[in-house]
């Protein structure tokens, strides 16, 4: 390995990156024991008076906390496995589009929710699945009864999948529609020639030329298990649905409305923290063992 | 004794300001933090924030000068950035919650001096007649903290009806109109097509989904139902003189059990829970409503297809008393940091702004100056420290003025002020496209005689700070609330979920907020 | 036979062309309600009854956004921090992702670079240390604020990172026989075939910035030099207690309905860069293809 004495070279390049990351993330990661202190603004970080897993208890000890972590954690999880899948599917199918003009156009257009905040999106999806709505108007041609879908403890959680999907999906298809560029185009021809159809070239070729790409995605998205969507949720929840839909986020946002309760959601934040670096240290560990990819 | 004594201090004190003046006082910069919204604001041509006819006057009488630490939109980001940095301008307007922080970190003076020497009449007309608990909610420890916001008091809702669509239907609208009655023209509203267009697509009573009753200060809130069936919800007040918490009273329990009996009733909007009810009114969809003096969407709903909204008392009981609520009288607080070396020019500052914008400088150029905004509708927050100073009248006088002037023509003994708003209507009557003099004519000759209604019964809150357990537990509380409230009357739940909450509510944190709550208002008295 | 298969494939082929065309429709849809919004009158917009075509149609809300200078100025001040944030993210991207590319075995301290990555990947420090950090920097109410703090974008790092692993060793072997030095590895071997990729984790970082509100909020003192999506974001109607309000004029103001057709032509206009950069980018995930020919 001759590239060994250029040791210094890597080092040197890494040298930029490593101040930035230290000043503007290491650093300020030691504010997170205000966490465990009563912040007081005066006395700053340092000085603030220690009260230990105070906050910790506070989030346990409300009769609706189980309520709270069930709710993230069930939303959060459907999010990931649809945003995975979705997008996977779409980008197989988009490759398969010969007309470049319309693959391109398509990919264009699919990535425009994205670009859009929830605020802005809110308002038309609510239109959408309001009570004399696209969506109820389907309903009634079909024969059923039109439903409050948005009030309704059944169907909230559902529609807050869905959109977001619709939402997200386009987004990861254009990494993956990538991974498949990558793709090796002799294996396509080989395929052809041992006369496999459309869909064993999907399945023998596609899908496994993706499959560093999906590992990848798939283990940083682990990562998001108690990120549920705050934007999206507090954008179109209301009270009623508090039941299915209210998550770890909405509700520190209405503790910190309430007073300035800066270590409440700094200790939530630690917590969220912690449990999706031990997920994603597993699921990193886990690719490389059963499925021999590195990811880090 | 006592009372000489203080007349005397003062006289001496009046005395020492011209002198004051004539030392030609060195300029004074104060920077400022200000929340300002753009949105829907203008300037006369020229003009801005940093330049305008308030900064001019303030400069021109006590050579103060603004220089904005920021400029922020709409909330508290920065302010909250630099308190918990502490390190803040020498003035900024916070709410309550950041004043209660403030305090506990000593990081704002006194202001209890510069108070008592520079506060305009007007200013202390607003303490001593109408908000004296908006100042002690202020002081600590006999030592004035803040300016307080002193708001408007007779903010409440009350029933707007579309007269045309009740000439359409043949109803008589009363001068004073009965729960039956509101319930009845809802249904009617609902059921007979008064847009004529030939499709069911009216509604009755649009309802507030995020409070649905409490208050009395949100457009389309069922309270004025509520109150009339003594229910106070979501504040506190003193029921036979014992400390209330409003959402958890028995006559709570029957008024929501009501309001659910009306909502399976179908006279509420059924949508209410997921829409915003400014959009029906504004699109025609419904021809009743409960709605403040100033309801803004009146304007539009009259721009979108010439809805004539008349303002109608109730509803009332037998005997015609209509039951409502004063706002919380103050949330908001002009401070001064610890580090300001001139805490005398903040409150010169707030003294001359008010003088200019209510006529009160005795100087016609300046009085020029300030018709001019009137009549271009330059809105006032545009001054540096956007404090809400009000005088307790305003609503009432307000009415009286305008209504009269409409009447008469006769402007004689009126303030300028309410002059400006008669002007507007004049505006309108010659050019109908000018929608604002419609809403004065609407919204203060007509509305605000409705609020100022002899008859009004006011409950008063007494307490709207934060206790320590409140911090904890308090936003839980009110989610269980929402949610409780908004089940029961979407039929989602039965009547029994609100025994449940009570008892909830007492045992995650009410009770010992209860017991705080008694300790600080037996603390002030 | 030969025929019927083919008949079958075309059927599948129709199939796919129009789940593409069908989900890509389904994505236009806001956007169409955000242009309907934008041409239609004040009071339409404000009624609700506005779907997919304009009431009343107008050309007003584009003409007073031609009249106010702020959203131009807005405009601005986004495009230099996209081509400022755009390219520091681009160096620090490159630098970070070319040594880790190695294994630990040819560069001596690899991993634990990995892991301070990592790290801050997954632990912030919060909003308030990171501000007092900005302040103390002095970096406050510049364009600074809002391109150094977020100059390293980990997770783009390590996308990058993995698609130089893919590259076969024997192009960095052969260069080093040739004496090249790592700086020219990189840039001459490296970057020219990673051109998808990079297109990807570009496109990444130019809509982050570009979509990014948040930062402009708090670092930024004036409104005046607020970027596009943080001036926009302070357009839709903010959540307000109106409890809490006291002034006539103000509830009024609050009341009366937002000016929605304004901040809809606002927010399309917004979308107008992006809809013309993406294009250009996707022309590189096309390229990717002949790329990989060329390396098998």
């Amino acid at each position: 390995m001759r590239n060994k004495k250029y040791a210094y070279q890597y080092h040197l390049m890494l040298l930029p990156v490593m101040a930035f990351l230290l000043v503007f993330h290491i650093f300020p990661v030691f504010g997170t024991v205000i966490a465990f202190e009563k912040f007081m603004p005066a006395k700053g970080i340092f000085g603030s008076e220690w009260v230990g897993l105070k906050f910790f208890q506070q989030m346990l000890s409300m009769s609706n906390s189980w309520r709270i972590f069930r709710n993230t954690v069930i939303i959060a999880v459907w999010k990931i496995v649809m945003n995975l899948l979705v997008p996977i599917c779409f980008s197989i199918l988009l490759n398969e589009i010969t007309h470049t003009w319309f693959k391109r156009l398509s990919q264009t257009i699919i990535y425009l929710p994205h670009f859009m905040s929830w605020v802005v999106l809110a308002i038309p999806i609510m239109n959408i699945f309001s009570y004399d709505g696209v969506v109820n108007g389907l309903v009634k041609v079909l024969g059923g009864e039109p439903v409050m879908f948005l009030a309704s403890n059944t169907w909230f959680r559902p529609i807050l999948i869905i959109t977001d999907v619709w939402k997200e999906f386009g987004f990861g298809t254009i990494v993956y529609l990538a991974a498949i560029t990558g793709i090796d185009p002799a294996l396509y021809e080989a395929a052809v020639i041992d006369g496999a159809n459309r869909g064993q070239r999907m399945w023998h070729v596609t899908l496994p030329g993706m499959l560093p790409t999906i590992v990848l995605l798939a283990t940083r998205s682990l990562g998001n298990v108690l990120n549920a969507g705050f934007d999206q949720i507090f954008n179109m929840y209301i009270p009623a649905v508090y039941e299915t839909s209210d998550i770890i986020d909405t509700y520190v946002y209405r503790a910190g409305l309430l007073d300035m309760n800066y270590s409440l959601s700094t200790a939530v934040g630690f917590m969220k923290s912690v449990i999706s670096i031990v997920l994603i240290l597993t699921s990193n560990r886990l690719a490389w063992k059963y499925a021999g990819y590195r990811i880090f | 004794m006592r009372k000489l004594l203080s007349l005397l201090l003062a006289a001496a004190l009046l005395l020492t300001i011209p002198f004051a003046f004539a030392e030609e006082r060195e300029e004074v910069t104060l920077t400022m933090g200000k929340e300002f919204d753009y949105n829907g604001k203008h300037f006369l041509e020229g003009q801005s924030l940093e330049n305008n006819y308030y900064l001019d006057y303030i400069y021109d009488q006590w050579k103060v000068k603004f220089e904005y630490a920021w400029i922020e939109t709409d909330d508290y980001q920065k302010d909250s950035a630099a308190i918990a940095t502490g390190e803040l301008p020498d003035v900024m307007i916070v709410d309550q919650a950041q004043f209660t922080t403030l305090l506990e970190n000593d990081l704002i003076q006194p202001i209890t001096e510069a108070f008592e020497e520079y506060a305009t009449p007007y200013m202390k007309n607003a303490r001593d007649i109408y908000y004296i608990e908006s100042y002690d909610a202020a002081t600590v420890k006999g030592e004035l903290y803040a300016i307080p916001k002193t708001g408007v008091k007779k903010q409440h809702v009350f029933t707007w009806i579309r007269q045309d669509w009740a000439d359409k239907l043949g109803i008589e609208i009363p001068e004073l109109i009965t729960l039956d009655e509101v319930i009845e023209i809802a249904k009617r509203f609902r059921d007979e097509d008064p847009d004529g267009n030939g499709e069911n697509d009216t509604i009755g009573l649009p309802l507030d989904k995020k409070y649905i009753i409490g208050q009395t200060q949100t457009d389309y809130i069922a309270s004025p139902i509520a109150n009339l069936m003594g229910s106070y919800a979501r504040i506190w007040y003193l029921k036979d003189g014992e400390l209330t918490y409003g959402s958890v009273t028995e006559e709570t329990r029957n008024a929501l059990e009501y309001l659910a009996e009306l909502y399976a009733d179908g006279v509420f909007d059924p949508q209410f829970a997921t829409r915003d009810e400014k959009e029906v009114v504004v699109g025609g969809k419904c021809g009743i409503f409960f709605g403040a003096w100033c309801a803004g969407p009146l304007q539009n709903s009259y721009g979108f297809d010439g809805a004539d909204w008349v303002p109608v008392v109730g509803p009332v009981d037998e005997e015609g008393y209509f039951y409502t609520t004063f706002p919380v009288p103050s949330n908001e607080y002009v401070v001064v940091a610890k580090t300001c070396e001139h805490p005398e020019a903040v409150v010169q500052a707030v003294g001359a702004e008010y003088d200019f914008h209510r006529f009160l400088t005795g100087d016609p150029e300046w009085e020029a100056k300030c018709t001019e905004y009137q009549n271009e509708g330059v809105n006032w927050r545009i001054m540096p420290i956007d404090i809400q100073i009000e005088n307790g009248d305003i609503v009432a006088q307000r009415g009286i003025d305008v209504a009269h002037m409409i009447e008469t023509g006769d402007r004689t003994g009126i303030s300028l002020e309410n002059q400006s708003f008669y002007n507007a209507y004049l505006k309108w009557v010659e050019d109908p496209s000018y929608l604002t003099g419609w809403l004065r004519w609407k919204g203060m000759a007509l509305g605000c005689n409705v609020a100022n209604y002899e008859k009004n019964v006011y409950t008063s809150p007494v307490f709207w700070g934060t206790t320590a357990t409140m911090t904890e537990a308090w936003s839980n509380l009110q989610a269980m609330e929402d949610e409780t409230f908004m089940n029961i009357v979407l039929g989602n739940a039965g009547i029994e979920a609100f025994d449940e909450f009570v008892e909830k509510w007492y045992a995650e944190g009410g009770q010992t907020i209860i017991d705080e709550v008694q300790a600080y208002l037996d603390a002030r008295s | 036979m030969v025929e019927s298969k083919k008949l079958s494939s075309r059927i599948v082929e129709r199939l796919i062309y129009f789940t593409v065309a069908f989900f890509s429709l389904l994505c236009l849809l806001p956007l169409l309600n955000t242009l309907a919004l934008s041409f239609s009158s004040s009071t339409m917009a404000a009624s609700g009854t506005v779907s997919f075509w304009p009431k009343q149609f107008t050309l007003a809300a584009y003409k007073a956004i031609v009249d106010e200078g702020q959203f131009f100025r807005s405009f601005a001040i986004s495009v230099e921090r996209v081509i400022l944030g755009g390219s520091i993210n681009f160096v620090m991207m490159v630098l970070a992702a070319f040594p880790l590319s190695h294994t630990e075995k040819a560069f001596k301290g690899r991993n634990a670079y990995m892991y301070v990555l990592i790290f801050t990947m997954l632990f912030h420090g919060g909003l308030i240390p990171t501000y007092i950090v900005v302040n103390k920097v002095g970096l406050m109410n510049s364009i600074w604020a809002l391109v150094l703090p977020g100059a390293v974008p980990v997770w783009n790092c390590i996308l990058l990172m993995n698609f130089f692993r893919s590259l076969p060793d024997e192009l960095e072997e052969a260069a080093y026989i040739d004496g090249a030095v790592p700086v020219q590895i990189l840039i001459r071997i490296y970057l020219p075939v990673s051109l998808p990729s990079l297109a990807t984790v570009i496109l990444f970082s130019v809509v982050g910035h570009w979509n990014e509100f948040f930062s402009g909020l708090i670092y930024i003192n004036y409104n005046k030099n607020y970027p596009l999506a943080t001036y926009i974001s302070t357009l839709v109607d903010s959540v307000k207690d109106l409890n809490m309000i006291t002034d006539p004029e103000e509830i009024e103001r609050i009341m009366k309905v937002s000016e929605r057709n304004m901040s809809s032509a606002k927010i399309f206009v917004s979308l107008i860069p992006i809809l013309c950069v993406y294009p250009f980018l996707q022309r590189y995930f096309v390229k990717g293809i002949v790329m990989g020919s060329v390396k098998g």
